[in-house]
């Protein structure tokens, strides 16, 4: 215990340097921004459908407003939920415990991460209010629709957008040095990198690619700051600039950023699985070398995103082809996951069913990510809702499935209670459904031709056909189902936090160090200095009659 | 920050598992993100410059004597925070915090001639939107400037922090970081100023 | 590797050598605008980072993996330039690259 002294309220929960505390704030801010990123989805989509008839009754929806809220959907679910829920959240919370340190490596930075992003946050909710409303340039905000007030006609949205992001940006730069530094230089003794849970090899990397991609960014955002309130010109084809340079500079981030929220969600999913068939993990060291090898592969894939954009001819095959490289490190993921499962003493505790549900789902997203990432056929679906639909079967169940399958799973270590089951399995059952429904006619969208930022379709004739209003409806129906079956899921995770089943130490029988604390773990974690006797994942081994053997456990006889 | 870093020696998680302190390793990390940021603006500036050869001519009318001096304050005042480390190390710490307030008074040499030049230039007409290559002039010294500005902050906490008795970990931290401050520099130097 | 000086020339040789680089630049910059006037220059520049990145931030005493951190923000910068050349640079149709 480094603190012995009583706390105020104000240090213990508000100001606090306890990275569970400020994992909490994270996840908090984080599913309240996934509330408002869905409400605009369930708005935009309602316009999709009938886009002749008043939204909710509130009115015709101009298509600025609609751009708007696509943008804002985007930015929101990207950077607002999937970052501060995927790698601040789960990352804060369970780096230091897994690792057998009692906080981060800086408490305090820490502190200042969340609260920089707290303010990000608050500048981004002003921008729906200012005059001319949102940012409403698509979330990759290329120029001209960013660089000049003109071309979209948001001024200050655009403005406060920029800077929220960029605040964004650095809390995350110091919240990543953080977890690097925790996970590298803080492990217990006899616990080598070799014996680190899956989830904080993915952390790691993750927070190291976003560190190393984020940079350029930066100045490609002061640089759209610069020409639309001065009036520079670097992406001014008229005055020697090159809007695709912004193209590149964004994709040069953005591209590694999809990595940088799939692992910690593939970590997550590693810990579910392996606990829940209790079996050791498959392949753990081929599953960390594929994490690395899919790290150096995301700096160069970036151009993918531009095969349409007027880049050199030159670019699209190397591009196409690490493309499609990238993909066998998390075929290798899928695949271990499986062998993971199969043959195990399965439990399916909801945990277990959002994991089971991820690997269908990312399965989907993966294989027509390849088709995508072929030049010749990206050219002819380009910007379709083809695209839109491969990137939310591997988006929705990266930001949504994994998280859910992490708070069922770690919800002892939160609140100190254990979710309720039933809700959990009925929250499950809604969520896999009708995410399918809404996301699987999309397909079928895109290869009819229906470009992804339209907000009439009834105005091109190809997508007036009953046909394709009918997938148009099938998709916001499914949309709205989306988001009720997420009503048991908030009411499942409020009255389990306040009148929950207390949870024991140990409600899984895991084997990762931050199963050997109270739950939930007091200021300091652990009761006493920890030590790593074994590795991750020792379940049903041989010769002890023992089913699982944690990592602090001191060795067995017959061991 | 170098004070929230400067106390995890008192707590138990001290230890680590690589030879690193926690600090210097968190340190090295922040400079690499540095590094990325001012090296993704010096790659675009010199395709830029690469695809814009007349960008040579716009140089010229930069002060090449006031870049130099600056490289050299610069430069001398790396070797000033050097030795204020070595004092922190032998225990000196009135003499490390004395040198970090040597230190902070280069970086106001620095940013003074650095506002001499801009005056220059602006009363020339080399304003940011002059052309390209003033944009890219006044965009990456301007953030260059802000880190001194950072710095030389980060310096007076630290050093008062000293005085008062503070660990004085913080002053191999913030030498660190005033390091890479320099080092940006002497590329930038050669980019924006020679080279015309 | 806080041991700054126990090893290698010390802080005070490498300052001189540091500024003795910077004239040496300034001075070529002065008599000729030649490409390789302009590389060496450059080259200058790298060897005043390396001397600066050794011997003042001690990157020299660190264990392989810092420095591995620092070869991968290069390399990773490199991608980028590299990525970047037939866009920006060696515009398609425009130039004979």
């Amino acid at each position: 215990m480094s603190h012995t002294a009583e706390e105020s309220f104000i240090s213990k929960y508000v100001f606090s340097v306890d990275h569970k505390v400020i994992a909490k704030q994270y996840m908090i801010t984080g599913l309240l921004m996934a509330i408002v990123g869905g409400l605009l989805a369930g708005v935009f989509r309602t316009q999709l459908a009938w886009p002749d008839e008043p939204v909710f009754g509130l009115g015709i929806m101009a298509p600025h407003v609609y751009n708007a809220m696509v943008t804002m959907h985007g930015t929101i679910m990207v950077f607002w939920v999937a970052m501060p829920v995927l790698v601040a959240g789960f990352g804060n919370l369970l780096v230091p415990l897994m690792v057998g340190a009692d906080d981060m490596a800086f408490p305090r930075l820490n502190m200042t991460s969340y609260w920089v992003f707290f303010l990000s946050t608050i500048v981004l909710i002003i921008s729906f209010f200012v005059p001319g409303g949102a940012a409403a340039g698509g979330w990759t905000s290329y120029p001209p629709l960013s660089n000049s007030i003109e071309a979209s006609g948001v001024n200050w949205g655009v403005n406060l957008w920029v800077l929220a992001v960029a605040l964004e940006f650095v809390a995350f730069l110091l919240g990543g040095i953080n977890i690097i530094t925790t996970g590298i230089n803080m492990r217990v003794p006899g616990m080598s990198m070799w014996d680190l849970p899956l989830f904080v090899w993915e952390t790691v990397i993750a927070s190291i690619v976003f560190l190393l991609s984020v940079g350029p960014l930066i100045g490609g955002a002061v640089m759209i700051l610069l020409d639309r309130n001065f009036g520079t010109g670097f992406y001014d084809p008229i005055q020697g600039g090159d809007p695709l340079l912004f193209q590149h500079l964004f994709w040069f981030f953005g591209h590694p950023e999809v990595y940088v929220i799939l692992l910690p969600a593939l970590g997550i999913l590693g810990e579910v699985l392996c606990a829940n068939s209790r079996k050791t993990l498959y392949g753990y060291k081929m599953i960390v070398w594929s994490v690395i090898v899919a790290g150096i592969l995301s700096f160069v894939v970036w151009a993918h995103h531009q095969f349409v954009s007027g880049i050199d001819p030159r670019l699209a095959f190397p591009f196409s082809l690490m493309t499609i490289l990238i993909s066998v490190p998390f075929a290798v993921h899928l695949f271990a996951f499986i062998a993971t499962v199969w043959r195990g003493s399965i439990r399916f505790n909801t945990a277990m069913l959002f994991a089971c549900g991820f690997v269908a789902l990312f399965l989907i997203g993966g294989v027509t990510g390849i088709m995508n990432g072929t030049a010749a056929i990206d050219i002819y679906i380009h910007d379709t809702y083809f695209v839109v639909a491969h990137f939310h079967y591997t988006l929705v169940p990266i930001t949504f499935i994994a998280t859910f399958a992490g708070i069922y799973h770690w919800f002892p270590k939160l609140f100190g209670s254990l979710m309720n089951e039933t809700l959990g399995k009925i929250h499950f059952l809604g969520t896999f459904v009708f995410l399918n429904l809404t996301f699987l006619p999309q397909f079928n969208l895109g290869m009819m031709g229906h470009h992804r930022r339209i907000a009439n379709p009834t105005a091109f004739d190809f997508l007036s056909t009953s046909d394709a209003l009918f997938l148009q409806e099938l998709s916001t129906i499914g949309t709205y189902g989306l988001l009720l079956a997420q009503i048991p899921f908030v009411f499942n995770f409020f009255s389990s936090m306040f009148r929950g089943e207390k949870a024991e130490r140990n409600p899984w029988q895991a084997t990762t160090l931050e199963w050997n604390t109270e739950s939930p773990p007091g200021h300091g974690n652990f009761d006493a200095p920890q030590k790593a006797y074994r590795g991750p994942y020792v379940y049903s081994p041989e010769g002890v009659s023992v089913d699982f053997l944690p990592q602090f456990e001191p060795p067995q006889d017959g061991e | 920050m170098s004070n929230a870093i400067s106390n995890e020696h008192e707590l138990p998680s001290a230890m680590h598992a690589t030879e690193l302190p926690h600090g210097r390793m968190g340190m090295w990390w922040f400079l690499s993100s540095e590094v990325i940021i001012f090296g993704g603006l010096v790659v675009t500036y010199i395709l830029c410059r690469m695809h814009h050869s007349e960008w040579a001519l716009e140089a010229a009318n930069t002060i090449n004597m006031a870049g130099a001096l600056n490289t050299m304050v610069l430069l001398t005042s790396s070797f000033v925070v050097v030795k204020a480390h070595e004092a922190a190390h032998k225990g000196d710490n009135a003499k490390a915090a004395r040198l970090l307030f040597v230190t902070v008074g280069f970086g106001l040499i620095f940013l003074c001639v650095k506002a001499y030049e801009y005056h220059h230039e602006i009363v020339q007409g080399f304003v940011p939107t002059a052309n390209l290559f003033w944009g890219f002039y006044y965009l990456m010294t301007g953030l260059h400037g802000l880190h001194v500005v950072g710095g030389m902050v980060a310096m007076v906490i630290v050093a008062l922090g000293v005085q008062r008795g503070n660990d004085p970990v913080g002053v191999e931290y913030v030498g660190m970081y005033w390091h890479i401050v320099d080092i940006v520099w002497i590329f930038l130097f050669p980019l924006l100023y020679l080279a015309s | 590797m806080s041991e700054s000086t126990h090893s290698g020339p010390s802080s005070t040789t490498v300052f001189i050598a540091l500024v003795v680089a910077l004239f040496v630049s300034i001075g070529i910059s002065e008599v000729s605008t030649s490409g390789a006037a302009v590389a060496s220059i450059y080259i200058l520049a790298v060897g005043k980072a390396f001397l600066v990145v050794n011997y003042f931030i001690n990157l020299r005493m660190e264990p392989a993996f810092v420095k591995s951190i620092i070869i991968g923000t290069l390399i990773t910068l490199s991608i980028l330039f590299i990525g970047l050349i037939p866009d920006i640079v060696a515009v398609f149709g425009e130039s004979p690259l």
